[in-house]
C-alpha cells in the first residue's frame, strides 16, 4: 500500500484517471493533497481574481471614458482662506466708495514653539513694548500666559515693519478681512461700523443689517450722496461751533420717493478706530440723534395742526383767530405766544406765519382730539419707523392724551418724535399730499406711492403759508435766492431728566423748489446759545440760517435750476385775497 | 487561443494602468497650477482693492475740500450756483 501511494504521487498522466479515482473511494485524505490538483485550483482561484479585477478596471475604465462627467475629486491644494468677501462692499449713490473690504495684515501674535528653547520672554516684552504702546510688565505677564498670545488686532504697516525690525523672531503675522471706511466719520452714523470678527453684538448701522440679513451682493448702492452728506456735515459742525450748540442733527431727504440723500448726527465718530475705545466711552458719539432719538421739536409742528384743520374742512386759511385770548384750561397760566402779536385777530395762514400757540390751541378744539391722533398716526409720527437700521428710535406719546396734551401737540410740545419720522411726515405735506416711505437703497424711476395724508390743493395751501414763514416770517434767513425755500422754525423747550424743562431745541423744517418741492432739509442744534452779535437763540437766528447754508450749497449739486417766475404763489396769493 | 487573448488583455490592462497614472498625476499637476494660479487672482484682487482703497481716501470730500480751498484763489474756484445749471424738466430725471 504504501509502495502504490508513493507511484500516485509521481506519476502523472491521463491513463492513470482511473486509479485515482477508485482511491478516491479508499483514501480521501490522500487525495485531496494531490500537488497538481492543488496547484490548478489555486491557479483557477488566482485566474478568478485576475478576471474580476480586470472586469471592475476594465467597467470602470470604460465608465470614466464615456461618462467623464461623473469623476468626483476633492482638490488636493484650496486656499487656507476663503477668497470671498465677508461682506460687500458699499457705494453710494454716485459710484463713490463708501467702504471697502481689504485683506490686511493687523494680527499679531506670539507662538511659542519646542524648536525656539531659548526664547527670552523678558527681552522680547522689553523688545516690543514700545511699539504696541504697552508697559512691559503688562506684556511679560500676558507672554507668560500661553503658547499663543495675541500680542495686537489692529496694527498698522508701520507697526508691523517695527515688530520685525524688533528682532522677536517668535512674531507671527495673520492677514485677516478688515472693513475700511475710506472717508472716515463722513456718513458715519448711517454705515455704522464693525470689528474684525463681523459679529453683530459689536456692530452698528448699515454694518449690522448687511451682517442680520445675510445680504452677500457683491456691491451696494446706497441713496448717500456723498458730497451733500459732506456739505451737511460741514455746515452742521460749523454751527455747533458757531452758536455752541451741544448737540446737531439734519436730514436731506427726497420728497418725492423717499430715498435719504444725507443723514448727519453730530458728535460723530470715525468707525476706523471707534472699536479702539469703550462702548460707554463714545455712547454719546455712537448715537444717532436723527433716528434713534425722539424729540419734542416745537412750532414746527404746527404745519400738522394747520394740514389737518384744512384737510378736515373744518377752518380756511382767511378764518380768523383772537390771538390776545386768554386759554387756561387746566392750567395756572394763561397760554402765552412766543412773541405777542401786535394785532387782535390773526387769519390761519398768519397764524402759522407768526407762529402763535394761542391760535393754534384754538384749531386744536376745533379739529378736536380724536381727529389729531387719527391724522398724526396716519402721517407716521406715531409709529416706529422703519429703514434699513436697526437702531431706530420710539416716538414718546403723552401718558394721557387728554385736552390739554392735545393743546400741547399742537404747537409741538408733549409729544417726542423721531426726527426722520418728521422729515418724512413733513415731505407728504408739501409734495402734493403723498405718504413716502423714507429708506437708504435707491429706488427706482417710476416709483410712486398712492396713499395719500392730504388732497393736493390742502398741500398747495400748505405751500403756499411756508412760502410766507420764509418771505416775511421766522424763516427769513434760510431763503435761497430762485428756490424759493418754503419751511417753518420751531424753538422747543426740552424735557430735563428730572422733571420740567432745562435749555432749548432749535429746529428748522425747510423744502426746495417751493413751488413743487423735490427735497426735505431738517436742521436742529441741541441747546444753542447766543453769540456776538446775534440777539436771541431761537431756530431764527441760529436753525433757519444753517439750513439756508445748506440748501444754498447743496440745491446746485442736486441739478435744480433756478426758478424765477414763480405763478403758483402767485396765483394762490391773489385767490387768498 | 486563450494565450493570445490573455496575452493581449493583459497588454491592454497595463496600457490603461498607464493612461490612468499619468491622466491622474496630470490632474494633480493642474490642481497644483490652479492653486497657485488662484493665488495669484487673490494677491491681483487685494492689490486692487487695496489700491481702490486709497483712490477713494485720496478723492473723499473732506481730501478734495481741503485741495479746493488751497488753489481757489489760484485757480479762481467758486461754488457751483443754481444759476448755471439750465435743465429742461424732461431730461432732468435722465441726469439725476
Amino acid at each position: 500500500m504504501s509502495k502504490s501511494k508513493i507511484y500516485n504521487k509521481i506519476i502523472v498522466g491521463d491513463d492513470i484517471q482511473h486509479l485515482l479515482v477508485n482511491d478516491q473511494k479508499t483514501n480521501k485524505y490522500s487525495l485531496s493533497k494531490d500537488p497538481i490538483t492543488v496547484g490548478k485550483e489555486r491557479l483557477k482561484i488566482a485566474l478568478y481574481f485576475f478576471v474580476f479585477f480586470f472586469a471592475i478596471f476594465s467597467v470602470r475604465n470604460t465608465f470614466l471614458s464615456v461618462f467623464p462627467g461623473d469623476v468626483i475629486s476633492e482638490p488636493q491644494f484650496s486656499l487656507a482662506l476663503s477668497t470671498k468677501k465677508p461682506l460687500p462692499d458699499i457705494y453710494d449713490r454716485t459710484g463713490k466708495n463708501l467702504l471697502v473690504t481689504t485683506f490686511k495684515t493687523t494680527r499679531a501674535a506670539v507662538v511659542k514653539r519646542s524648536s525656539f528653547n531659548n526664547f527670552d520672554v523678558h527681552k522680547a516684552a522689553n523688545k516690543l513694548s514700545p511699539y504696541l504702546k504697552e508697559e512691559p510688565k503688562e506684556l511679560l505677564e500676558r507672554l507668560l500666559s500661553g503658547k499663543y498670545v495675541e500680542i495686537a488686532n489692529d496694527i498698522s504697516e508701520k507697526q508691523q515693519y517695527d515688530i520685525l525690525n524688533s528682532g522677536v523672531a517668535e512674531v507671527e503675522f495673520h492677514k485677516v478681512w478688515r472693513r475700511v471706511y475710506p472717508s472716515k466719520s463722513l456718513a458715519s452714523h448711517i454705515l455704522g461700523h464693525s470689528n474684525r470678527d463681523f459679529d453683530q453684538k459689536s456692530s452698528s448701522g448699515f454694518e449690522r443689517w448687511l451682517y442680520k440679513n445675510e445680504i452677500k451682493n457683491n456691491k451696494i448702492n446706497l441713496s448717500i450722496n456723498l458730497n451733500i452728506q459732506n456739505h451737511l456735515e460741514n455746515i452742521i459742525e460749523n454751527a455747533i461751533t458757531e452758536y455752541n450748540a451741544e448737540a446737531s442733527f439734519g436730514i436731506v431727504l427726497n420728497a418725492k420717493n423717499g430715498e435719504i440723500i444725507a443723514l448727519a448726527s453730530f458728535p460723530n465718530f470715525d468707525p476706523n478706530t471707534v472699536n479702539n475705545h469703550s462702548q460707554s466711552k463714545t455712547a454719546n458719539q455712537r448715537f444717532n440723534r436723527a433716528i434713534q432719538g425722539s424729540y419734542e421739536l416745537g412750532s414746527v409742528m404746527k404745519i400738522f395742526t394747520l394740514a389737518m384743520a384744512l384737510e378736515e374742512e373744518r377752518i380756511n386759511l382767511s378764518d380768523e383767530f383772537d390771538v390776545w385770548k386768554c386759554i387756561n384750561k387746566n392750567r395756572k397760566k394763561c397760554l402765552s405766544d412766543y412773541r405777542k402779536s401786535k394785532v387782535q385777530y390773526l387769519n390761519a395762514a398768519q397764524c402759522l406765519i407768526n407762529s402763535s400757540n394761542i391760535c393754534m390751541a384754538q384749531i386744536a378744539h376745533i379739529v378736536g382730539l380724536e381727529t389729531q391722533k387719527r391724522f398724526l398716526s396716519e402721517t407716521g409720527l406715531l409709529d416706529e419707523q422703519f429703514i434699513e437700521l436697526y437702531e431706530m428710535g420710539k416716538p414718546s406719546l403723552p401718558e394721557r392724551w387728554n385736552e390739554l396734551s392735545m393743546e400741547q401737540i399742537s404747537f409741538g410740545q408733549g409729544l417726542g418724535v423721531v426726527p426722520l419720522s418728521f422729515a418724512s411726515a413733513v415731505a407728504a405735506v408739501v409734495n402734493g399730499g403723498y405718504l413716502i416711505e423714507p429708506t437708504l437703497y435707491l429706488r427706482d424711476k417710476g416709483y410712486k406711492t398712492n396713499a395719500k395724508l392730504i388732497t393736493s390743493d390742502v398741500s398747495k395751501s400748505m405751500r403756499y403759508v411756508m412760502r410766507e414763514v420764509v418771505k416775511n416770517g421766522s424763516g427769513k434767513k434760510a431763503d435761497v435766492d430762485g428756490y424759493n425755500v418754503i419751511g417753518k422754525t420751531g424753538t422747543a423747550d426740552k424735557p430735563c431728566i428730572t422733571g420740567g424743562y432745562c435749555g432749548r431745541m432749535t429746529s428748522f423744517v425747510g423744502a426746495f423748489p417751493g413751488n413743487d418741492p423735490e427735497y426735505v432739509v431738517l436742521v436742529s442744534l441741541d441747546n444753542p446759545k447766543g453769540k456776538k452779535g446775534v440777539r436771541g437763540s431761537s431756530a431764527y437766528w441760529n436753525a433757519a440760517p444753517a439750513a439756508g447754508e445748506i440748501i444754498k450749497l447743496i440745491a446746485p449739486q442736486l441739478n435744480i435750476p433756478i426758478q424765477n417766475n414763480f405763478n403758483v404763489f402767485q396765483e394762490h396769493a391773489r385767490a387768498d385775497n | 487561443m486563450l494565450r493570445i487573448i490573455s496575452f493581449f488583455s493583459i497588454v491592454i490592462f497595463l496600457m490603461i494602468n498607464i493612461y490612468h497614472y499619468n491622466v491622474s498625476y496630470e490632474a494633480i499637476k493642474l490642481e497644483k497650477k490652479i492653486y497657485k494660479i488662484e493665488n495669484e487672482i487673490f494677491d491681483e484682487q487685494n492689490r486692487e482693492t487695496q489700491l481702490t482703497t486709497e483712490w477713494a481716501i485720496i478723492t473723499s470730500p473732506k481730501n478734495l475740500e481741503k485741495l479746493a480751498d488751497r488753489y481757489s484763489k489760484s485757480l479762481n474756484l467758486k461754488p457751483v450756483t443754481g444759476n448755471q445749471i439750465l435743465i429742461n424738466s424732461q431730461n432732468k430725471d435722465e441726469i439725476n
